[in-house]
């Protein structure tokens, strides 16, 4: 197809569901309000969630099994809620449109607009998480200033915290557009999603550091470098690597951790070539995601 | 009826609208292997719900869709609200102050946006906002729409709507759509429910509607509805317009065809 008219095409769309932009605003709320209905405490559960983990975590890692990383939980967790989004976000997304037919068979509104909100309403969820985090890098940073006497504070990339959530929503977003339009006409696509990310948890860095991956024992080094680059092909691997160097300070791990040699320095910092490239990605796989989900949206009420 | 060089509040222009029965199966992974595997034998049934239909509908009037179950009446229903679009042919709404976003008010199946976990007053306002009205027109309006409900025990708007019955769920949802100040209402066989007093409201309110000249296109099976609301009846008939007019006599004509004494 014709690049403009692709581009002018999605820009009308896009102007359109901009037009029913409180209605996106109505669902978001709705999608937060069911998500707890009838619990006494609400949306406070939405906060119950991330301090839980973040306390296992710090028992376990800092306390139980300590691995030589001062303060190896916070590293954890700075993987684990940006994943936690991207899990959530994409597998509501799925039966988005399929669980409100009722609703699009009856009513015309923007059907973009269910993708959308289920990722706008995980997001507000991971700001809450983020908030946990916050909370614990605030104790870290401060009772660091309190031992050396000088201001700790968290690296400078710590700035593009803003642009790693929009890349990281962009990306969500493009994938629920997908997955949301397929799931009406295949409804085994949820279940896949379940399982492939199930899976993709062990293939993006959270219970390791990219570092140690160019470093596996056994391994010639030609072919060591070939999984690393395979590795940061990946957006989330990127996008998880970058919130770790935004939020914290490298670190060295001592040897004999994990198997490797030598002390490993970890945590060494944004990986720039990739993290540009992943941005493209991200906002490539959002625009050809509505680009999908438009060419099939008003077939959805065509499904007998 | 308005004069002949005004446009028409509604038009059907060579529609045709094509459904595909069965075929692929599109129901998981299995049904698509087997749908794959049988192609080569299986013949995809292609069913013509519309065929090469036009029509228009003048600002004011009131027009029933008459027909038997698979007529097409739903679906030219569905076309008018936007929630399909046609396979060839054009539907347009001339009249409209936006013509590209006309304000309709489709009440079919009243309440289908209603979410059972939500309580009553939540549902009301999103509904509303579905219907394409702002939370403060809502909050003026919220009054009226609980008053035409009108609930014997008004406790019921705080609690989830899964515990209402059907009657309480089909009023609150008829509220709501008709506080929509429409241009047009699509009304989808949803006027037989609720009892005979909620009934009777539901007709003045059509009554009223049509006095302010808005244009209603309703089904129903209910030949003495159709006789006190409409001013224009059409018949559908496998795919086509089989009859179009004065409703006692398009009435006269279905019952004549499938031998149905008056």
């Amino acid at each position: 197809m014709n690049l403009v008219a692709w581009v002018r095409d999605l820009g009308s769309e896009a102007q359109e569901a901009w037009r029913y932009r409180e209605l996106l605003g109505n669902l978001v709320e709705r999608e937060l309000q069911v998500r707890y209905k009838n619990s006494y405490f609400g949306v406070a559960w939405s906060l119950a969630n991330p301090i839980a983990r973040a306390f296992i975590l710090w028992i376990v890692f800092d306390n139980i099994v300590p691995l030589g990383v001062p303060n190896y939980s916070a590293y954890l967790m700075a993987a684990f809620f940006p994943w936690t989004f991207f899990l959530t976000g994409v597998l509501d997304a799925c039966d988005s449109v399929s669980r409100q037919m009722a609703l699009v068979r009856k009513v015309y509104f923007p059907r973009e607009l269910l993708p959308l909100a289920t990722t706008i309403a995980n997001l507000r969820h991971f700001m809450l998480s983020l908030g946990i985090l916050a909370i614990y890098l605030i104790y870290l940073y401060g009772t660091k200033t309190y031992a050396t006497g000088q201001l700790a504070l968290p690296p400078t990339q710590f700035l593009l915290l803003p642009v790693l959530i929009l890349m990281q929503t962009l990306l969500i977003g493009g994938l629920a557009f997908y997955l949301s339009a397929i799931n009406v006409f295949f409804e085994d696509a949820k279940f896949l999603a379940a399982v492939v990310l199930d899976l993709l948890f062990y293939g993006v860095p959270i219970i390791y550091f990219i570092e140690q991956v160019r470093v596996m024992p056994g391994l010639p080094t030609a072919l060591r470098e070939v999984i690393y680059t395979l590795f940061l092909l990946n957006p989330m691997t990127v996008i998880l690597v970058s919130y770790r160097n935004c939020l914290l300070e490298p670190r060295i791990m001592p040897a004999g951790r994990f198997g490797q040699a030598n002390p490993l320095p970890i945590n060494l910092g944004v990986p720039w070539p990739f993290f540009l490239l992943s941005v493209v990605l991200c906002i490539f796989i959002f625009l050809g995601g509505y680009s999908y989900f438009n060419r099939r949206k008003w077939r959805f009420v065509e499904q007998l | 009826m308005s004069a002949p060089d005004s446009p028409p509040a509604m038009a059907a222009r060579n529609v045709v609208k094509k459904f595909t029965v069965g075929g692929s199966g599109y129901a998981g992974l299995k049904g698509r292997i087997g749908a794959a595997l049988k192609r080569a034998t299986q013949e995809k049934k292609i069913v013509v719900a519309l065929d090469n239909l036009s029509l228009t509908i003048e600002p004011g009037e009131t027009v029933a869709l008459l027909g038997r179950n698979g007529s097409g009446k739903s679906t030219l229903l569905s076309l008018f609200a936007n929630v399909m679009k046609p396979d060839s042919g054009e539907i347009a709404f001339p009249a409209s102050i936006d013509p590209l976003h006309p304000r309709l008010s489709p009440l079919l199946e009243v309440g289908a946006g209603f979410h059972p976990d939500l309580t009553g007053i939540q549902n009301v306002y999103f509904n509303g906002a579905i219907l394409g009205i702002t939370r403060k027109e809502m909050e003026a309006r919220e009054e009226s729409i609980l008053e035409f409900a009108d609930f014997e025990r008004p406790e019921y708007l705080n609690a989830p709507v899964r515990t209402y019955s059907s009657g309480m769920f089909i009023r609150l949802g008829f509220a709501v759509a008709i506080h929509t100040d429409p241009e047009i209402i699509l009304v989808d066989e949803s006027m037989a429910v609720g009892d005979e007093a909620f009934q009777q409201k539901c007709f003045a309110k059509m009554d009223e509607f049509h006095a302010e000249g808005r244009t209603i296109v309703f089904v129903s099976h209910d030949m003495n509805i159709v006789r006190r609301l409409a001013t224009r009846a059409i018949w559908l008939s496998d795919a086509q317009i089989a009859a179009d007019g004065e409703p006692d006599q398009v009435i006269r004509d279905y019952h004549k065809a499938f031998g149905i004494p008056d």
